[in-house]
């Protein structure tokens, strides 16, 4: 049995992200919103476990619950049995450790955790932060990077993708683990699981829901405030040889390379 | 919180480690402070005298064995020990995948802020701390501002060039006494696996294939064209984290090197965000895909719209004719 709680964060598809040449600034007017990647990943992990070992799956998700619906129901067609919402105008513009406290207030409000898995990292702000701060707040331990995980009564045993290291860590439950994207391939769910998604609960959740406020979340306990966010253009030539043009291409580019002393002499 | 006084540099990394002191020295001394290392483990004496050499002026130890393997809980609780004795204002910790875990873990226990892979440091008018981080998924860059003290901030290896080291330097060595606790959790096996030891930060040129390619053996084309061209060889995520054709040390991008050569090669990668934020700083961007719409064609000065399996070897040809 193991009872898992899964962090999926909802963020804008970076990949339709495009930059407003006049202002330099993002625009993310129009920009889908999906659950971050890895976070899928995680969630697959979960479903795993509880599939083999039997337990739960719960979700949090730190949104406007009107926003987050559709992605939440996503979720528990996936395997969630239970989704929270946790919506407040205190949950706005929170850095890592805000972010971290938030969930981690939702997560002690729940009767009983094991496991608790987060993505490596969230595919916009790629920092990673939050599940080690998460892991702080709880005060358990935490594995980052984790590219396989097996359950052995209180216990996991973890492998985590450390660049050229791999290393092979035990740790005893109740911990928190963030996965890599190669750990699963997360599952799309059928049409049967879409419809019984519609009768799980999803349920919402305030900053007094979870024992926090002002003191904690608001602008004056803000670790870090973010001052400007400037889009990155790229200049560039931009020659494009197709078709009957690619030969040509070879050659020209060839040229190039010469003349810039790429080739020979080291 | 005390104001906290000069700089604190953390890597488990020497080679990090040197580089972070080299900017610490700048900010240091722009905020009139001491520039202080810390060293853990059974090597930290011997390291204490090599960060002195590169320019560190004080050096807190913490010798524990318990530190002798990289736990992040233990080592927060040393590095928590360190910053209490030390009380600096910034602590810059190296971004490896450990460094990445400490960093924020250390800053949760000290309830203050933390910035991850940071590419660019100031300091305010009021000597905080100003970084610049990506954002959006490569999209965007942020500039983000320190609010508490301690300001930590975790800096990419080769953001920043070593001093030369002055081996008649000597630091003040400091022997903290850290109460390292235990953790429920073990490190059971440490595997390094195959890598070809290449330093993409370091390359002038670099041949990167992606899923273009249909098995491991053809990367033979782009190992034939790096030749010609003096290069090394470089990867998309997939190739090295998926199939594992190629080590990470090839692997290029956001979660990967970040890399600025001088003429950088794209085959067969359809250049995601992911992928150009790790490459777009290179001085030359050629690619090959047989895809017209491929994204990565917005990225290039030079773009061939073919199949790699017959560009690259006439191109590589090309090139050997001189
Ligand atoms: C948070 C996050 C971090 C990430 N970090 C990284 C990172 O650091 N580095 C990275 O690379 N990716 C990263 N990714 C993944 C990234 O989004 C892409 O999935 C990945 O870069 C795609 O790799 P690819 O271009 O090799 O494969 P694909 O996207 O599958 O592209 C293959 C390309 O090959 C072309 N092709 C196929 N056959 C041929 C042929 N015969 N001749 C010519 N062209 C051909 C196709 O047209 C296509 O464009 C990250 C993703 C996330 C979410």
């Amino acid at each position: 049995m193991v009872e898992s709680v899964v962090c999926l964060k909802q963020v804008f598809d970076v990949s339709k992200i495009t930059i407003d040449t006049d202002t330099n600034k993002p625009i993310l007017t129009g920009v889908p919103r999906k659950i971050s990647d890895f976070d899928k990943n995680a969630l697959e992990e979960a479903v795993k476990l509880k599939e083999a070992h039997g337990g739960s799956v719960k979700t949090v998700t730190i949104g406007e619950t009107e926003k987050l619906t559709e992605n939440l129901r996503e979720a528990l067609a996936i395997g969630s049995d239970i989704s929270y919402a946790l919506e407040d105008k205190l949950f706005e513009n929170l850095d890592s450790f805000g972010t971290a406290s938030v969930l981690a207030g939702a997560i002690k409000k729940l009767e009983k955790y094991d496991l608790v898995i987060c993505g490596e990292a969230s595919i916009d702000n790629y920092a990673g932060q939050v599940g080690v701060q998460l892991a702080e707040i709880l005060g358990v331990p935490v594995a980052t990077y984790v590219k396989k995980v097996t359950q052995d009564g209180n216990k996991i045993k973890v492998e985590r993708a450390l660049g050229l290291v791999t290393e092979e860590v035990e740790l005893e439950l109740p911990a928190v683990v963030t996965v890599t994207k190669e750990i699963n391939e997360p599952r799309l769910p059928n049409l049967m699981q879409i419809m019984g998604a519609s009768s799980k609960p999803i349920e919402t959740w305030s900053a007094s829901d979870i024992g926090l406020g002002e003191g904690e979340l608001g602008a004056d306990a803000h670790k870090m405030t973010t001052v400007d966010v400037k889009g990155v253009t790229m200049e560039r030539k931009r020659q494009v040889y197709q078709d009957d043009d690619v030969d040509k291409g070879i050659e020209e580019i060839a040229g190039v390379l010469l003349k810039g002393g790429f080739v020979g002499g080291a | 919180m005390a104001d906290g006084e000069g700089v604190l540099v953390f890597s488990e990394s020497n080679e990090i480690a040197f580089e972070l002191l080299a900017k610490g020295r700048e900010l240091a001394d722009a905020v009139n402070g001491p520039l202080m290392a810390a060293s853990f483990g059974a090597a930290s004496a011997e390291n204490a005298a090599k960060l002195s050499h590169y320019g560190a002026d004080k050096i807190f130890t913490v010798a524990d064995s318990k530190l002798d393997t990289f736990i992040v809980e233990n080592y927060t609780d040393a590095l928590e020990a360190v910053i209490s004795t030390a009380n600096p204002k910034i602590v810059m910790i190296g971004q490896t995948k450990q460094g990445g875990e400490l960093a924020p873990r250390l800053a949760a226990r000290l309830k203050t802020g933390c910035a991850v892979g940071c590419t660019k440091f100031e300091l305010t008018g009021e000597g905080n701390l100003q970084i610049e981080r990506i954002v959006m998924g490569g999209n965007a860059t942020a500039v983000e501002v320190f609010n508490t003290v301690p300001q930590v901030a975790t800096v990419l290896p080769k953001t920043f060039e070593p001093m030369q080291p002055d081996e008649s330097r000597t630091g003040e060595s400091v022997a903290v006494d850290a109460d390292i606790k235990d953790v429920a959790k073990a490190v059971l096996k440490s595997e390094t696996g195959e890598c070809a030891n290449v330093r993409l930060e370091d390359a002038a040129v670099i041949i990167s294939g992606g899923r273009g390619f249909k098995k491991k053996e053809d990367f033979e084309l782009i190992k034939g064209l790096a030749s010609a061209l003096n290069g090394e060889m470089g990867c998309s995520r997939p190739i090295a984290a998926d199939l594992k054709w190629l080590s990470e040390d090839h692997w290029v991008g956001l979660s990967g090197h970040k890399v600025k050569p001088k003429l950088y090669i794209a085959c067969g990668i359809s250049g995601q965000i992911q992928h150009l934020a790790g490459m777009r700083d290179s001085n030359i961007i050629i690619a090959i895909n047989k895809d017209p719409d491929a994204p990565i064609f917005n990225a290039v000065d030079y773009g061939l719209v073919g199949d790699i399996y017959q560009i690259i070897p006439k191109l590589t040809e090309e090139l050997k004719k001189g």
